[in-house]
């Protein structure tokens, strides 16, 4: 009798005493980030769009090219690779982002996009391509007429075209789902290998990036939305896991968040 | 032979406790570097004096809301921007064939403009969808007073001061 009422108290000691150095280890080696909701260490630096025609050095610590459609749409893709160069010639950290739709060009033509875009850039500037520019940023949501596995077979691609290059240039997926469209796991698909940028926009997108399996997001917040998600300090502290982090030639480590604007 | 087990136990548990006091010395230093790296980044003081963050849309866009229900009933909102005096809202799904681009008109109403009360008390939305094209719309980009949109997977440009689609290349 007393060896059976001691059992169940002694395996809860062990369970409580594992489950304590379990979390602490956890904690000691991920960081807080693996245990909160909120992103560690905290974002000090952002990313801000603009269309290839403006050209702004100041308001932000960097910048996303907004190059939209392109193909059959706006904008002309010379004036994204110019507006490109122009960033990264001026040493400034710099995305150049595409939203690719089937009613502007074709997956091949994006592939050949994303190709040319890489070779004009790393020819001009190869020195400051090296250490500024970001890489590809690409908007992908469920309406823009591709399907994930179109999308997830571009982005694998353009991960391919930039894996051997020397420096900071990736790729990005500025992404976006919503009830009844991409399913968790069909997003947690198409954003691997990426750099993913989810646009948390409300509780459905703070829900899918923090179900995925992204330890690191370049979170995109959107400053005209309801709030609390007009606030980029309400949206970092939802989202877990460690921001898109890069020095950009600098000394020190600094740490990102994307945001969109009307312009 | 009971002490001695009860005796690890309690080192394990000190030893996780330890870890955790550690790890969160460590991740408020971290946390201190990366909040003075920030202070003392030029770029980062550069960007607090200029940046404009555009107005937001209020609470009264909330999804969920009753104020947001009452404009876009079964529809999901994706996108709502302040261009000019103009509050725009663009939905994603709802019943097949539905509108999913929204404008209100605040003209010189300042108030509304602000944003902070549901606009709906000084005017009406207005509903949009380009012709022969279905599906949701998603804001792109914002120039001027043109908005590019994807509308069921067509770019096209939407412009506030006519309310006219257009699919020009560049606006």
């Amino acid at each position: 009798m007393t060896v059976t009422r001691r059992k169940p108290a002694r395996r809860g000691r062990r369970a409580i005493a594992m489950t304590a150095i379990a979390l602490g280890g956890l904690w000691a080696v991920a960081g807080p980030a693996s245990l909160a909701f909120a992103q560690s260490p905290k974002p000090n630096h952002h990313f801000l769009d603009w269309r290839p025609s403006v050209f702004d050095t100041k308001s932000s610590q960097g910048v996303v090219v907004e190059g939209v459609g392109s193909g059959a749409c706006a904008y002309s893709f010379s004036s994204i690779e110019k507006a490109t160069l122009k960033y990264v010639r001026a040493k400034k950290p710099v995305w150049t982002e595409f939203s690719p739709q089937s009613h502007c060009a074709s997956l091949k033509s994006y592939r050949s996009m994303i190709h040319s875009l890489i070779r004009y850039v790393r020819s001009k500037a190869p020195t400051d391509a090296k250490y500024y520019w970001a890489g590809v940023m690409l908007d992908e949501e469920p309406n823009f007429g591709f399907s994930a596995s179109s999308v997830t077979s571009l982005n694998k691609y353009a991960i391919n075209q930039t894996a051997t290059l020397p420096g900071v240039t990736f790729v990005s997926t500025e992404d976006a789902t919503w009830s009844g469209a991409w399913s968790q796991r069909q997003y947690d698909n198409i954003v691997r290998g990426t750099i993913a940028a989810p646009q948390v926009y409300n509780s459905y997108m703070v829900r899918i990036t923090n179900n995925s399996h992204e330890s690191e997001n370049l979170v995109t917040v959107n400053p005209a939305m309801p709030h609390p998600f007009n606030s980029a300090s309400y949206v970092l502290g939802r989202v877990k896991g460690s921001p898109y982090q890069n020095a950009f030639g600098g000394k020190k480590t600094t740490y990102w968040y994307n945001v969109w604007q009307s312009q | 032979m009971d002490h001695a087990k009860s005796r690890k136990v309690w080192i394990a548990l000190t030893a996780g406790a330890a870890l955790i006091v550690v790890a969160l010395l460590g991740a408020s230093l971290a946390g201190n570097g990366a909040r003075a790296g920030a202070a003392n980044s030029p770029a980062a003081n550069t960007a607090a004096s200029a940046a404009h963050p555009p107005r937001s849309c209020g609470t009264w866009s909330q999804q969920g809301s009753a104020a947001a229900t009452a404009v876009v009933s079964g529809r999901t909102i994706r996108d709502c921007v302040l261009v000019g005096t103009d509050w725009v809202l663009t939905t994603v799904g709802g019943a097949a064939g539905s509108a999913s681009v929204a404008v209100l008109r605040c003209g010189g109403n300042a108030a509304c403009a602000a944003g902070v009360r549901n606009p709906a008390t000084y005017a009406h939305w207005h509903w949009f969808q380009p012709a022969g094209v279905t599906g949701g719309a998603t804001i792109l980009a914002v120039n001027g007073t043109t908005l590019i949109l994807d509308v069921g997977g067509q770019q096209m440009n939407f412009n506030i001061a006519n309310d006219r689609f257009s699919s020009e290349m560049e606006s």
